[in-house]
């Protein structure tokens, strides 16, 4: 398992270095071009949750990503000391008209939808938000079986 | 990020290359909403050259249509990257854009 962490300032220009940490680490999960980056749009929207729901403004705090991965796994974990956000909570998606699409919350949409598992915790003053992705590829099979035939 | 204009007669095609996030949404909205103020309903976003579509760029796709179609218009794509189409496809908006292989087809289509 490879493990891979970096902290930023909480400003919006400094996200863009947290979604190539996490495009490097999906690719050692061997992950498709396309789950790559899906989980780094996942990422990106999360950090911009934490700045402008969290923190609430950009220059205050720092966020820290971890991200472990392994074939066909990966997990990331974002900490902040913003008071307590709870992206975890899956937004309700009630039926809308083609003439009234929705324009808030499409950042927890796509965080849901792209990530197996979002978890959050709030423990000794800081959010702990785990994302978690499974990419199971033919590939990874086939290469085993070659490698102990 | 990346964005060019062209103004034809009935369309105006915005062109964006690089990054449409939370940093350069502002620019991105701006330039359409300029287009909207000069009388163009008609928009054909060209996203090839676009590598990473945030929800911001998204919101601004989605408020840029609801405005141009209460004036009889609409906004469709040309065209547009993987990355671009992934995440619009991801956000569940994909109904709401039609999409043309090439700018031409786009702009043949109002």
């Amino acid at each position: 398992m490879a493990v891979m962490q970096l902290s930023i300032p909480a400003y919006h220009k400094e996200i863009e270095s947290l979604c190539d940490l996490t495009g490097k680490a999906a690719v050692d999960a061997r992950f498709t071009e396309r789950t790559i980056y899906a989980c780094q749009l996942a990422i990106g929207e999360a950090c911009e949750n934490i700045i402008n729901h969290g923190y609430k403004q950009e220059g205050i705090g720092e966020i820290e990503l971890t991200a472990e991965s392994s074939p066909g796994n990966l997990i990331l974990v974002l900490r902040d000391s913003a008071p307590p956000f709870n992206p975890a909570i899956e937004p309700s998606l009630p039926h809308w008209q083609e003439e009234d699409p929705p324009v808030g919350g499409l950042g927890l949409i796509i965080i849901h939808r792209v990530m197996d598992k979002v978890k959050y915790q709030r423990i000794k003053d800081q959010n702990i938000l785990e994302l978690r992705k499974t990419e199971y590829q033919d590939s990874l099979p086939r290469i085993k079986r070659k490698l102990h035939s | 990020m990346e964005i060019t204009t062209k103004e034809y007669r009935r369309v105006a095609v915005v062109s964006v290359s690089g990054r449409i996030d939370t940093l350069t949404s502002t620019q991105f909205e701006e330039t359409i909403n300029e287009l909207i103020e000069k009388g163009h309903f008609n928009l054909v976003m060209d996203l090839s050259e676009v590598d990473f579509l945030s929800s911001s760029g998204l919101r601004i796709l989605v408020t840029s249509r609801k405005k141009v179609r209460e004036k009889g218009g609409d906004v469709v794509m040309a065209n547009p990257s993987q990355r671009a189409s992934d995440s619009v496809e991801i956000a569940g908006l994909d109904k709401l854009f039609m999409s043309y292989p090439n700018r031409e087809e786009a702009v043949g289509s109002f």
